[in-house]
């Protein structure tokens, strides 16, 4: 009762009002945040100007295949901006316009410089289980999880239904075995 | 000085081995002074390490290009700062660094440890200098730094021009001393093994320790990231690298250990769990090191190849194999004092955020060796880069953020309906309402909606806590507002500077989101006085404008930025030609949170790609990356975060006066 006296009373206490407003402020930081990153995110102008726009049949192949000049690991033709990719984008340009197709690109460029110029493995073969791996093994962990935690529970909860013993059975069971050993004396 | 370095090294060696073998005797033959010998061989270790690592660095400040090591890393018209950073630009350097920096928390923990755990001390300096020896029988028979030139060469090769950043200079120091940091838990874990003393005494002495690698790795990390971004000139920080996981994994292990410590803690659970945590960490730590430094898998950090692999993965077998045989015979004092209770209970959610942690450690791990192993399985080599990654990576770091939500906020033991929804009804109904306004706002990426709502969800479960304990101050304390909140920090600094942690960890989430998930990019052609937008922005090619130095010729462009008609700033982005090398280099210009006038929005982020001498033109690539600040924001909030966790004890307020009713927010013991 004083307790919820004491906090009426500070309701109206300005220092309680002014920290309300504080924490509703702050309570609605996610909000302001969201909003900033909604606006942030909103500017999807047209650009304009000159530009050197790859072609969908393009990106097909420049998304894919890796830039192959040995100092640029793990990026592909497309995000890598060294003069190699240039000349690779270049190339690729070339071959689509003489009547190449994507796939056929990037057979030849396996061809050339084997499966690691893929930015991925392809998704056939032994590999297929290399894609599959850590789904198996994450599924594997939370189901096993599961399992354990259930099992616990289980085992908790048999505890706690397990009836007290009742404050006289040790005596009881003395009773009886001293009666069971005199039965066994008469034989 | 080289010898002296040398000469040091190798009496390094012998009172590392000494100090192993003294601390095993010692600890078998229950003779103090014995073990006290083996830790005054560990301070000795320290001491002419830090010398032989002071010599090596004096050299290179003197030019001494008798030694190959300072010949290959550094040349006379390099600066100063990058003459000390070359310390670590090669492998025998990196190695020195290793080891010396492990030599001085031995050190560290031998001096702290003087009049305590003594039943554990012979095994924690044993563990670690045999860790030491390790490293340095690879400097003296492997990888010696000090090895000498038959002529001396008159001029050095210089240190590789993309470690020149001063993020090189501190970048790698901090991960090794995450990577070296993670060894002092193991070392304890290892010794609480030994010792058969598998209570929570190894926990609890390996807290700050674990923190401390933790925060390093991290920061580490984050700096790499920074630094990929500035250096590498692709728009982005994270390319799922072999040697950027190698550093992550042992990250993630450690942040999972951190978590499940607080359950043995409080509930004597899951000590298997946390010494195999611990022993997986340590692995992953030598790992990432083995990765770094041998060169077995293709990376852009590949800086150095040398023939340390075989030793490498010799060292970590044994590791592996010695630490998971001590702990199977410790299994049976290893018992779990409770059980859960209930799969909604804080235990059940730190397991699930631990089974998570460990997923993605694991979904890394396998992408990082898949390489290696199609190889020897298929004979094929393959490449598993992004796309692979976020492929996995992506729903298992939504489901960590909404575990981060769930785990501080439920109820230890069993969570009751009331509890729940008194938790978790605003925090939800708060996180439906951002999504449905981003989405009113245009939004319509499912997986950024997605990590939105669950980021908005954390923000506000935090919110919460800090209110409702702040009340509860408030209330009971008559404080005000800023000293209610100190002191409500001040009070429990591991649960609030936690609580900060993740505020930072979720920022980070929201700048990998919006960066990676609205990105835009453009690559335009373009001759003096033309322009090209991209966003908001508009780049006007100015000029070009060339210079060169000892080393390089650069050619700078100018490129004049306007946002809606008003001027705004002016970036160069340039092109580095080092005449030792033969690749040109990538120095992309900014207009981002660390530029002036600062942007916190978006990163405007351009490349001068490739100068057309033919046509007269150059070729320039832009990003916008939107919210990327976030992530360094977010850096900041982790270290901030870190360090409340870690105050020490005198940081403390008075008491809540006797009698006064406290809510102790959230928490239902």
């Amino acid at each position: 009762m004083s307790s919820r006296n004491t906090a009426g009373s500070l309701r109206n206490a300005p220092r309680y009002r002014r920290a309300t407003r504080l924490l509703l402020v702050a309570a609605l930081a996610p909000l302001a945040l969201s909003l900033h990153a909604a606006s942030a995110l909103a500017q999807h102008e047209t650009a304009q100007g000159p530009r050197i726009a790859e072609s969908p049949a393009s990106l097909e192949v420049t998304t894919v295949i890796t830039c192959p000049c040995g100092g640029c690991v793990n990026q592909t033709l497309h995000d890598c901006t060294c003069g190699f990719a240039a000349a690779e984008r270049q190339r690729i340009n070339e071959a689509l316009e003489a009547g190449k197709t994507p796939d056929a690109i990037i057979a030849s460029y396996v061809a050339q410089h084997g499966a690691q110029i893929r930015i991925v493995p392809e998704k056939t073969g032994l590999n297929l289980i290399g894609w599959a791996v850590p789904f198996i093994a994450a599924a594997t962990g939370v189901v096993a999880l599961t399992f354990l935690l259930l099992a616990w529970r289980r085992r908790t909860a048999d505890m706690q239904t397990v009836p007290p013993l009742p404050a006289d059975a040790d005596r009881h069971y003395r009773d009886r075995l001293d009666r069971d050993l005199k039965e066994l004396d008469r034989w | 000085m080289a010898d002296l370095g040398y000469a040091c090294l190798l009496m390094a060696l012998l009172c590392a081995v000494w100090s192993v073998v003294s601390s095993w005797l010692g600890h078998q033959m229950r003779h103090s002074e014995l073990v006290r010998s083996g830790e005054n061989a560990a301070l000795a270790v320290a001491t002419l390490l830090g010398v032989s690592s002071l010599s090596l660095i004096l050299s290179f400040l003197a030019d001494d290009f008798s030694l190959l090591y300072v010949a290959q890393n550094s040349n006379t018209t390099q600066p100063a700062i990058y003459k000390v950073a070359a310390l670590w630009g090669g492998q025998a350097g990196s190695l020195l660094l290793w080891v010396f920096i492990l030599s001085v928390y031995a050190a560290i923990v031998v001096l702290q440890n003087r009049g305590k755990h003594r039943e554990l001390m012979p095994g924690v300096t044993g563990t670690l200098m045999a860790v030491s020896c390790f490293f340095l029988f690879m400097l003296q028979f492997v990888s010696n730094p000090f090895e000498p030139l038959p002529r001396a060469a008159l001029e050095g090769a210089g240190l590789n021009p993309l470690l020149q950043n001063p993020f090189m200079a501190s970048h790698p120091p901090s991960l090794y001393l995450g990577y070296v940091g993670v060894a002092v838990p193991f070392a304890f874990a290892m010794a609480a093994l030994m010792a058969g003393r598998l209570d929570n005494e190894w926990i609890t002495t390996t807290r700050r320790w674990s923190l401390f690698a933790w925060f390093f790795l991290g920061i580490g990390i984050l700096q790499g990231g920074y630094w990929a971004y500035v250096e590498l000139g692709w728009g982005g920080y994270w390319a799922w690298d072999p040697v950027e996981n190698a550093s992550l994994m042992p990250w993630l292990t450690m942040t999972a250990f951190i978590h499940s410590v607080m359950i043995q803690e409080k509930k004597g659970m899951l000590k298997v769990w946390n010494v195999l945590l611990v022993i997986m960490t340590f692995c992953l730590s030598i790992f990432g090191t083995f990765i770094t430094r041998s060169g077995v898998i293709s990376s852009v950090h590949s800086f150095t190849k040398s023939s340390l692999g075989p030793w490498f993965a010799v060292f970590w077998v044994t590791i592996v194999c010695v630490s998971v045989m001590l702990l199977i015979v410790r299994l049976p004092r290893l018992r779990a004092e409770n059980t859960i209770e209930s799969l909604l209970s804080r235990e059940s959610a730190f397991l699930f955020n631990n089974i998570i942690f460990i997923a993605i450690a694991f979904t890394v791990f396998w992408g990082t060796v898949y390489p290696i192993l199609s190889e020897a399985i298929q004979g094929v080599k393959v490449s598993v880069g992004p796309p692979w990654f976020n492929q996995w990576i992506v729903p298992l770091g939504l489901s960590l953020i909404f575990v981060t939500g769930v785990g501080p906020l439920i109820a230890w033991r069993r969570a009751s309906g009331q509890n729940l929804m008194r938790n978790f009804s605003l925090p939800i109904g708060l996180a439906l309402l951002l999504g449905l306004v981003l989405f009113a706002l245009g939004v319509r990426h499912l997986r950024a909606l997605l990590s939105f709502v669950l980021c908005t969800f954390v923000l506000a479960t935090i919110a919460q806590e800090l209110w409702r304990g702040m009340r509860a101050r408030m209330k009971t304390a008559g404080e005000g507002f800023i000293q209610g909140l100190t002191s409500l920090v001040l009070r429990n600094k591991r649960r609030y500077g936690g609580y900060l942690v993740h505020v930072g960890m979720v920022m980070i989430f929201v700048g990998i989101t919006g960066s990676s998930a609205f990105q835009q990019e453009v690559t335009t052609h373009l001759k003096r006085g033309e322009s090209f937008s991209i966003g908001p922005y508009e780049l006007l090619f100015a000029d070009t404008a060339s210079s060169h130095d000892e080393h390089k010729d650069v050619l700078s462009a100018t490129l004049e930025v306007s946002r809606g008609g008003q001027p705004l700033t002016t970036l160069h982005p340039e092109k580095h030609y080092y005449r030792a090398v033969d690749q040109p280099t990538t120095e992309v210009a900014i207009h981002g949170l660390f530029s002036w006038p600062p942007n916190f929005g978006d990163d405007l982020y351009a490349i001068l790609v490739d100068p057309d001498p033919q046509g007269g033109g150059y070729t320039f690539k832009a990003y916008l990356n939107p919210l990327i600040s976030w992530i360094w924001f977010g850096g900041f909030v982790v270290i901030l975060g870190t360090h409340v966790a870690v105050l020490p004890e005198w940081a403390r307020v008075p008491a809540i006066r006797k009698g006064a009713v406290v809510e102790v927010p959230g928490v239902v013991s």
